[in-house]
């Protein structure tokens, strides 16, 4: 047989058949690669086996049906195109405009000298709305009411984004390169290039936080 | 709790009877408790997660079809919301790293067994946490659930094959992550 790779776990659980455990058996004698395989199989689960997980309060499992029902009951159906609401929306949309932009155009960002983005692992399966929930979540709802221009859009997004430290201290300098071209983004701009389902999406992920 | 079946249930709630939801969510809400539990490693964030999960449900539910049992869909639902949430968390974390450190500190004082256990189950959350999405999921659902490898496949829409080599995987990784922090490797 080749390696034992697929048939190590079910060894050490005791889930092979008597016939194919036997060839494990003889491979493993003879393999040391499968013998390290076999060692770090065994660790985790010996080590997992130990490990409990605290349960939840008693009471927690008759509370979510009701939680599930205030979601439901609290989602709204609306169109942005039909509401007059629409026209306070110009700054926070202008900030989520921005947080996508952020999202989209990150992996092309910085020098084009083909190095690879070291941002690349962390925004790896996000999705443009995660981006613009946490800046709708995370944001203040104070700024939402004062000037409506994208400046300031643009404003509330960066000075979310570097909370932290983080383009000063936390990260270092060759990422800094990959968030440049972001000061030269009009979120006006970004929000002609949506089209009127993720416009949607947005106002109704900031209606949902009860920013307005 | 009644002995209808899932699928009658299903049929009942599509023909009007609201009941039959809550009924759904009673008989699963722990199981998609604990899968989202051992994805989120918080209560707070699962919690969300479960709630999530039967928003959804109560959405798709007009729909569904049985093409694959109620099960096996709701397991679907679970994994990828719980994926989508951590890969949030990740983000949040991105930017937040002052917190982050915080939180890690606070999690490694004191020298009793609660702390040790917590410490146990911090690491290998830690662990779990550094895997891949797809291992992350058949490691949960094989190792915590113990599903059948069929079922997973199911689950996650892939071959029995290709999740033995993730499981065996995964398992690996965590082993060699724990060793290396117990300075055994």
């Amino acid at each position: 047989m080749g390696h034992a790779d697929i048939y190590l776990v079910d060894y050490v659980t005791g889930k092979l058949e008597p016939e194919l455990r036997l060839r494990v058996e003889a491979h493993l004698r003879d393999c040391l690669k499968c013998q390290q395989g076999l060692e770090d199989v065994s660790y985790t689960f010996q080590y997992a086996g130990k490990v409990q997980h605290s349960t939840p309060a008693s009471q927690y499992f008759s509370s979510i049906i009701p939680h599930v029902r205030e979601r439901l009951e609290n989602r709204t159906q609306w169109s942005w195109t039909d509401n007059p609401v629409f026209s306070k929306l110009a700054l926070p949309l202008g900030a989520a405009a921005v947080a996508l932009a952020l999202l989209m155009n990150i992996a092309q960002f910085g020098p084009a000298n083909g190095s690879v983005n070291p941002l690349s692992p962390i925004f790896y399966g996000i999705e443009p709305e995660d981006v613009v929930d946490m800046v709708v979540e995370e944001s203040p709802p104070t700024p939402w009411t004062t000037r409506q221009t994208q400046d300031v859009a643009q404003a509330v997004v960066g000075d979310h984004l570097t909370r932290g430290h983080f383009l000063q201290d936390a990260l270092t300098l060759d990422v800094q390169p990959y968030f440049y071209e972001l000061s030269t983004i009009s979120s006006q701009q970004l929000l002609q290039n949506f089209d009127e389902a993720q416009v949607e999406a947005i106002l109704k992920k900031l209606e949902e936080r009860g920013t307005l | 709790m009644s002995s209808r079946s899932d699928l009658e249930l299903v049929a009942d709630f599509q023909n009007g009877k609201e009941a039959a939801f809550n009924e759904l969510v009673v008989r699963y809400q722990e199981k998609i408790y604990w899968v989202a539990r051992r994805f989120m490693s918080d209560h707070d964030a699962a919690d969300d997660v479960v709630q999530e999960v039967f928003v959804k449900v109560y959405d798709g539910l007009k729909n569904f079809r049985g093409e694959s049992g109620v099960y096996t869909w709701l397991y679907r639902i679970t994994v990828n919301i719980s994926l989508n949430a951590l890969r949030r968390q990740k983000l949040r974390d991105f930017f937040r790293i002052d917190e982050v450190f915080e939180v890690r500190e606070e999690a490694s004082e004191g020298p009793d067994e609660r702390v040790e256990q917590q410490e146990q189950r911090t690491l290998i959350e830690k662990a779990i946490e550094l895997l891949p999405e797809k291992q992350k999921a058949v490691f949960v659902l094989r190792y915590y659930e113990e599903l059948p490898y069929e079922e997973i496949a199911g689950i996650l829409k892939t071959s029995v094959g290709g999740l033995k080599a993730n499981y065996f995987h995964a398992v690996k990784k965590i082993g060699e992550y724990l060793k290396r922090a117990h300075g055994t490797r």
